[in-house]
């Protein structure tokens, strides 16, 4: 059994469901972060997957990789910030007490 | 001066000009020149005199004996100035014989040529024999009257005057008055020197504005001013009727000269080449017909309905059958409309001369100060109408005299009537002279022309002088007019009462009196007509009953004023003479009332100087008409020709003549005479000897006589029939525009209103509405899905995931139908 | 005058309105300085209008009578674009003026004075010099009346001068709206009323001119060029119009030019009158020989003539309401008696003096020349508005109680004349009764500015010192002001139309004209002169004559009415005795139009 480009995207796949699930039912604030990781992770997985297996994007996919980690390392600090602060006016990092936006 | 004798015509513009000259500097003086105003009107109007006096003298030794004057005015008849057609007889009359003319231009629509018909109006002088005798007339007249009213006026040269009739204190205007005097002689001169029908009209005009000026002189009284609206406007029924007649006029002759006029409507005598036109000097009536080889002609006929025009060249016409054709080339015009022009014309004069039905207005003008009653009201404008219908008497078709005829007849005895019962002093004068000027249309309506001016002129005198005395009588009672307050006065004013006692026997045609000459002229002339149209016997019966009427109010008015017992003895007691430059002038006229129609012989009564000269000026026509049933013989020269023997066989008169064995001058004269004693006797009986009690009379004759005071109604029937309808007519337009147009305006821009407002109204429901619609909507759906916007990250995201494995799921799908 | 014609027309035109400037920079407080500027203006137009007169004079007597088409405008212009044709200057002393304004609308800048404007022109600027002296007592925001007065009279001058439809519809309306304000904030109790009734109908009429403009503007004028060139007597005129076909490279070929729109219209005329009398004499008598004619005639119509006889009328129809409404002729006249009692003395002055005669100047100007068949088949209907406006207008002054309003139907029934002495075309063997109809419209149109402005101010001049305006109430002036009461005379009976005063002169021609035109029209005309009498006598009664003792200590009239009223009642004496003062300069160009129209429709 050769390893294909489908298995990469199944682990793929599963990492970005579970970031997904991680950010919905994580009150957390922190918690919701990581799964923010989880689903840019994913992603980079799959970039990378299509780098090494579709000649036309070896470059690409690869320099989106990084774009893609530089990105995460940015939001990760900003919201990091924007917890800190959400927590020093709140006292908590539960994510539903943050309901100003609510309709 | 050398022109002036050179053209004598300019002498008599002289005269017209002085009194224009004289109102000019009135009017931009005013006040300031004081009494000298006055005397410098005076001064104007005898040197008009002056001048016409020396004209008079040229035109005596200048003018052609008679028998020449009728050859040199028949060639120039035939040469027509406005065609260019100047014939070698017209120019012997240039120069310093008579009749002087001469003109200028007033308005000219150059862009035709000036030698088009209808181009052109001017404004000119043609002195003639009448103009002659006029300009004498009116300046003698008037000069007397300027210097009368220099005493009459004479309180109004204080600085305030106590008017008492209206309760006033006012500002004398002395000057005022002699201004509008002036005024007046200039119009009045104006009208009789004019050369054509507009320059008449315009001097019409004139005289009416300053006698509408003169009667509302005393403004501050009510009655005053309405006399002066009624003279006026009255006199503008007439000048609308004159208007018309001048255009017809002008449309078919092109110009307004009168000689033009005459020429143009008349056949001249000879033709172009000199032949002598069969129906010469008169109308000719032509019907327009083909003959058998398709040419055409006019052929005359008495009955046609056109009348041919003769403008320029003229051919005098083919006997064909006892019929004279015309060539068909010529111009011509509509007979009706000769009609209405002469009926227009006529009209004008009526309102002028106060004749039937237009005479309400000259009694009422008596509210004016008595010098112009006497000169405006009784000698001069008054005269103008009988003047013109003497002027343009050739226009005139024979229908036309007999209506003018007509009218005069019934003037004439509708205003003696009226007089009989009057007790105002001038309102007796004013009735006598409406009915005088009827005896002189009358006259010139049965083609008396001589003796109708004949009468004009010695009228004037008489008149004048009459109302000079009431009013010296009036001034002398201080301002009493009621003869009923009188009576006994010739103690008290003896002048004013033996000159008043001339004017009294010369209008009631005494022998020897101007008035007897002139009034047989009338009566023998209504006569002669008669007898020769008895159908028509009226216009005898009238004048000579009137004649009786006339002498019995003349006396009636002398001896209630100056005869009997005073019957108030405050006025009596009051009364004095007038200063002599009021007495003075009345015995002038008084010299001229007597003597003016006095001929070598005063004792002939046909024997007049005066007459003979009119005579002289008389239209050239007026010895050709013949050929109508209306036709008449014209004047005393031909009575005299035909030796006094015209009486026709078959007229019921003649057995009269011939058991009297006179000539008609003798019985109409003998007549005239007759009526004219019993009127005065029976005077004498009612007034004088008191064997008549006039109380009794009127009780007899309650209704009568109530009549008579009401004016036989024509007041009361003017007010409903013209002045309530004008009103009426006024109101209605008035009504009209206030509440129809406008009404109609406003409903407009009330719609408009309402309309914008339904237009707002739809653009707040349904153009707004649908735009607010769609925001509900909008809003609703925004409600609906605010649900979803629950502000918790979680569910954010668990609705991401959702979306899209949603998506993921309808595109799997998709790509799968594709294949 | 060695003005260059373009110069002194322009600052005709242009001088109150730069006067109008200068008021505005005088600073509050200053309001008899904004007086006398405001007065300086006037008079300075008066001045140069009067070097215009001069001007015109000259240009008359240098032509010469040989050549009296020089009085006629559009001898003159064509005369000056044959000059441009060959590359030469126009001649700066024909007061002609043309300038190319707007070249992508073939717009001008096209000014010119004839006999008929000249008149008009001298009676605005007098009539506006008085009105300015009569303004002294206007006290409330006089910067503002002033400048409004001035642009006023800008624009009044303009539309007598402008020879370029365009040019003649701007100054149109500029004359509308200040005479909106005047009457509507210095006005009367009523004035709001007025003013926007005066507004409204007002603006009604230029609404219809400005379709009729367009109308004519709209139609391609290169078939006109062709029927010239076919024409071996109109060289000229196909020579002036090939110009503009060149100058148009193959366009259509569109004129605002009122001059160029009199020859369409005459040229149309003569076709349409070919026509009818080719149609007649066939249906008369079928001969082949008429019917080839008439098939002849019919085609060259098709093809030439670009005002057809439907168009013609429609177009005149439209125009002669838009300018019945100025004159005014019922019964589009109930503005005139509300704005006359509201507006303020001096604006009822140039209301009735000058403002009327703009409705008679459009119809002698753009009217009858453009339209000339659909005049002389309309005729008989326009001679009906103008005998029907004679007598209404007398009947209803006479019932009037306000003496403003009465003196305000008076004018209605005087322009009656107007109307009718225009409308009185008889054929071309007979139109000297059509040229004294005209010449009496014109002549009633300066005699009528004058006595109308006199009474308005007569009747101001009473208002100032009883403050009301009833004429029951009124009486006994003559005692208490003499001097005044002769003077309000005088003008009264020039208004009556007594003979020797200026009225009289314009009535009796009208008359004259119109018997000859309809013999009920002129008795009905005639009989009216009853009436007129009747109202003017009443109402001299009810105001100078009687006695009535509340009025004895009224104040004479004082040295600045009288410097109003002598002008008035000087011109009012000498135009009634003297008419060719007038008529000298004004009749060539008035017969010259009428021998113009009167030749376009006859039959060669």
């Amino acid at each position: 059994m050769t390893i294909a480009v489908e298995h990469y995207l199944l682990v793929g796949a599963v990492l970005f469901v579970a970031g997904v699930v991680c950010m919905a039912i994580k009150r957390n604030a922190i918690g919701v972060l990581m799964g923010v990781e989880l689903v840019l992770n994913a992603a980079n997985i799959n970039f990378v997957a299509f780098a090494r297996y579709n000649p036309l994007f070896v470059l690409e996919g690869q320099v989106m990789a990084l774009f893609t980690i530089v990105l995460a390392a940015a939001e990760a600090a900003i919201a990091l910030a924007i917890v800190l602060n959400f927590y020093n006016n709140h006292l908590t990092v539960d994510v539903d007490a943050a309901e100003d936006l609510k309709g | 001066m050398h022109d002036l004798i050179a053209d004598p015509g300019l002498l008599y513009v002289t005269a017209t000009v002085l009194p224009l000259v004289s109102f000019v500097l009135l009017f931009v003086g005013g006040r300031r020149w004081g009494r000298w105003g006055a005397y410098l009107a005076c001064a104007a109007i005898i040197g008009s005199f002056v001048l016409s006096v020396v004209g008079f003298g040229i035109y005596v030794q200048t003018a052609p004996h008679h028998e020449h004057s009728q050859t040199a005015a028949a060639s120039q008849g035939a040469g027509h100035a406005h065609a260019g057609a100047h014939s070698p007889a017209t120019e012997t009359t240039r120069g310093i014989q008579p009749p002087w003319s001469g003109s200028i231009y007033w308005a000219v629509v150059h862009y035709l040529g000036e030698s088009e018909p209808a181009a052109a109006l001017r404004l000119g002088y043609y002195v003639d024999g009448l103009t002659v005798a006029m300009f004498l007339m009116i300046t003698l007249v008037a000069s007397s009257i300027h210097i009368y009213s220099l005493g009459y006026m004479a309180e109004e040269q204080e600085e305030w005057v106590e008017d008492h009739q209206a309760h006033v204190r006012r500002r004398g205007r002395f000057t005022r008055f002699f201004m509008y005097l002036s005024l007046f002689c200039f119009s009045m001169l104006n009208l009789v020197l004019a050369d054509n029908l507009f320059q008449i009209f315009i001097s019409w005009e004139l005289v009416g504005i300053c006698s509408y000026l003169l009667i509302g002189y005393y403004y501050e009284r009510r009655s005053a001013a309405n006399a002066a609206n009624k003279a006026f406007i009255t006199n503008r029924v007439g000048d609308a009727g004159f208007i018309v007649g001048l255009l017809i006029l002008w449309t078919y002759v092109g110009d307004f000269n009168v000689q033009h006029v005459f020429d143009t409507v008349r056949s001249p005598a000879v033709d172009s080449h000199g032949e002598p036109m069969p129906q010469g000097r008169q109308f000719v009536r032509v019907t327009a017909e083909v003959d058998s080889d398709g040419h055409r002609y006019y052929r005359a006929d008495d009955q046609g309905d056109q009348v041919l025009l003769f403008r320029g060249h003229v051919h005098a016409p083919e006997k064909v059958q006892d019929t004279w054709h015309y060539e068909a080339d010529m111009p011509t015009m509509p007979y009706w409309l000769l009609v209405v022009a002469g009926i227009g014309l006529f009209l004008g004069c009526v309102g002028k001369s106060a004749q039937f039905p237009l005479h309400v207005w000259l009694p009422d003008a008596m509210e004016g100060p008595t010098p112009v009653s006497a000169l405006i009201h009784a000698a001069t404008m008054v005269a103008a109408g009988v003047y013109l219908v003497g002027r343009v008497f050739p226009v005139f078709v024979p229908d036309v005299l007999l209506l003018i005829a007509y009218t005069g007849g019934l003037t004439l005895f509708v205003a003696a009537t009226i007089a009989i019962v009057q007790t105002d002093i001038k309102r007796v004068l004013a009735y006598s002279t409406v009915s005088q000027l009827g005896y002189m249309m009358l006259a010139l309506g049965v083609g008396g022309w001589v003796a109708g001016l004949f009468h004009l002129l010695t009228h004037a005198f008489f008149k004048a002088l009459l109302f000079l005395c009431s009013g010296s009588v009036i001034y002398g009672c201080h301002h009493e007019q009621d003869m009923l307050r009188m009576g006994g006065l010739y103690a008290r004013m003896k002048i004013t009462a033996w000159t008043m006692l001339v004017g009294v026997l010369a209008i009631a045609g005494t022998p020897l009196f101007s008035g007897w000459y002139s009034k047989d002229a009338i009566l023998v002339q209504a006569l002669s007509f008669v007898s020769l149209n008895p159908r028509h016997f009226l216009l005898f019966l009238l004048p000579l009953l009137t004649a009786g009427i006339t002498a019995f109010y003349m006396f009636r008015l002398w001896l209630l004023t100056f005869a009997g017992e005073p019957r108030d003895r405050h006025v009596f007691e009051h009364a004095h003479e007038s200063p002599w430059v009021m007495t003075g002038p009345l015995v002038l006229l008084a010299f001229f009332s007597v003597v003016v129609a006095w001929g070598p012989n005063p004792f002939d009564v046909q024997g007049s100087w005066l007459e003979h000269f009119l005579h002289q000026g008389q239209p050239a026509t007026l010895d050709h008409e013949k050929g109508y049933e209306l036709a008449v013989v014209a004047s005393q020269a031909a009575t005299r020709e035909r030796g006094g023997n015209y009486l026709a066989r078959d007229s019921w008169l003649y057995p009269l003549f011939e058991k009297a064995a006179l000539g008609p001058h003798d019985l109409a004269g003998a007549l005239g005479l007759l009526v004219a004693a019993i009127g005065t006797l029976l005077a004498l009986g009612v007034y004088y000897w008191r064997v008549l009690d006039a109380e009794e009379a009127r009780r007899q004759f309650a209704r009568v006589h109530a009549f008579l005071m009401e004016k036989w109604y024509f007041d009361a029937l003017y007010s409903v029939a013209v002045v309530r309808p004008a009103g009426v007519v006024a109101r209605a337009c008035r009504w009209f525009d206030l509440y129809v147009i406008d009404g109609i305006v406003d409903n407009a821009a009330r719609a408009t209103v309402r309309l914008s407002q339904w237009d707002g109204r739809f653009d707040l429901g349904i153009v707004d509405g649908l735009v607010n619609l769609t925001a509900d909507i909008v809003y609703a759906v925004g409600r609906s899905l605010r649900a979803v916007q629950t502000g918790l990250l979680r569910n954010y995201i668990l609705f991401l995931a959702v979306a899209a494995v949603g998506l993921f799921a309808l595109l799997s799908y998709l790509m799968a139908l594709a294949g | 005058m060695n003005i260059p014609d373009v110069w002194l027309l322009t600052l005709i035109i242009f001088v109150p309105s730069l006067f109008a400037l200068l008021v505005l920079l005088i600073p509050r407080g200053q309001e008899e300085w904004m007086r006398w500027t405001a007065l300086f203006g006037t008079l300075l137009t008066l001045v140069l209008t009067l070097f215009l007169l001069i001007d015109y004079l000259n240009l008359q007597d240098h032509y010469g009578t040989a050549h009296r088409d020089r009085a006629l405008l559009g001898a003159r212009a064509d005369e000056d674009l044959l000059l441009a044709a060959t590359h030469q200057p126009a001649r700066s002393d024909d007061l002609i003026v043309r300038i190319p304004w707007i070249e992508r609308f073939h717009i001008e800048y096209f000014l010119g004075v004839d006999g008929i404007s000249m008149s008009l022109v001298l009676l605005t600027s007098v009539v506006s010099f008085l009105a300015m002296i009569a303004s002294w007592n206007i006290e409330r925001y006089v910067k503002g009346y002033c400048v409004l007065f001035l642009i006023l009279e800008t624009g009044m001058l303009g539309t007598f001068l402008a020879l370029d439809l365009f040019l003649f519809y701007i100054f149109w309306e500029v004359m509308l709206l200040p005479m909106y304000f005047l009457i509507g904030i210095w006005g009367g109790p009523r004035r709001e009323y007025a003013a926007i009734k005066f507004f409204l109908y007002t603006l009604l009429g230029s609404v219809l001119i400005l379709l009729a403009i367009l109308g004519f503007y709209f139609t391609d004028l290169r078939p006109l060029a062709e029927y010239f060139k076919t024409h071996p007597q109109a060289q000229q005129e196909a020579q002036v119009l090939d110009r503009l076909v060149q100058r148009a490279r193959g366009a259509a070929v569109n004129t605002f030019d009122i001059l160029l729109l009199h020859k369409v219209g005459r040229e149309s005329a003569r076709l349409e009158a070919l026509y009818q009398e080719a149609k007649s004499s066939a249906e008369k008598t079928p001969s082949v020989e008429n019917q080839k004619k008439l098939e002849e005639v019919s085609a060259l119509r098709q093809k030439y003539q670009l005002f057809s006889r439907d168009f013609q009328v429609i177009m005149f129809i439209l125009l002669f309401i838009g300018f019945a409404i100025k004159v005014p002729v019922f019964p589009f006249h109930t503005w005139l008696p509300d704005a006359h009692v509201e507006a303020p003395t001096p604006i009822s002055m140039i209301l009735a003096g000058i403002l009327l005669k703009m409705g008679g100047y459009g119809l002698l100007r753009i009217a009858y020349p453009i339209c000339p068949w659909a005049a002389y088949e309309l005729a008989w209907w326009l001679g009906l508005f103008g005998v029907i406006n004679i007598v209404y207008g007398a009947f209803a002054a006479m019932a009037q109680s306000d003496f403003k309003k009465l003196v305000a139907y008076s004018s209605i029934s005087h322009m009656g004349y107007v109307v009718l002495g225009i409308a009185v075309w008889t054929g071309l063997d007979r139109f000297q009764y059509w040229s004294w109809g005209m010449n009496g419209a014109m002549y009633q149109m300066l005699a009528h500015g004058i006595t109308s402005a006199g009474m308005f101010f007569l009747v101001g001049v009473i208002y100032d010192r009883v403050h009301h305006r009833d004429l029951n109430a009124l009486g006994g002036l003559n005692n208490s002001m003499p001097l005044y009461s002769g003077l309000s005379a005088v003008i009264f009976f020039g208004a009556m139309g007594l003979p020797g005063l200026c009225g009289f002169v314009g009535e009796f021609f009208t008359v004259l004209g119109t018997w000859n035109f309809d013999r009920v029209y002129a008795f009905l005309a005639a009989m009216t002169v009853v009436v007129t009498a009747g109202y003017i006598l009443w109402t001299i009664q009810r105001v100078y004559l009687g006695n009535n003792p509340r009025y004895e200590g009224l104040p004479e009239i004082d040295a600045r009415e009288l410097t109003v009223a002598i002008p008035l009642v000087v011109l009012t004496v000498v135009l009634g005795v003297w008419p060719p003062l007038v008529l000298e300069w004004m009749e060539p160009s008035v017969t010259g139009l009428v021998r113009q129209l009167a030749a376009a429709v006859a039959i060669p």
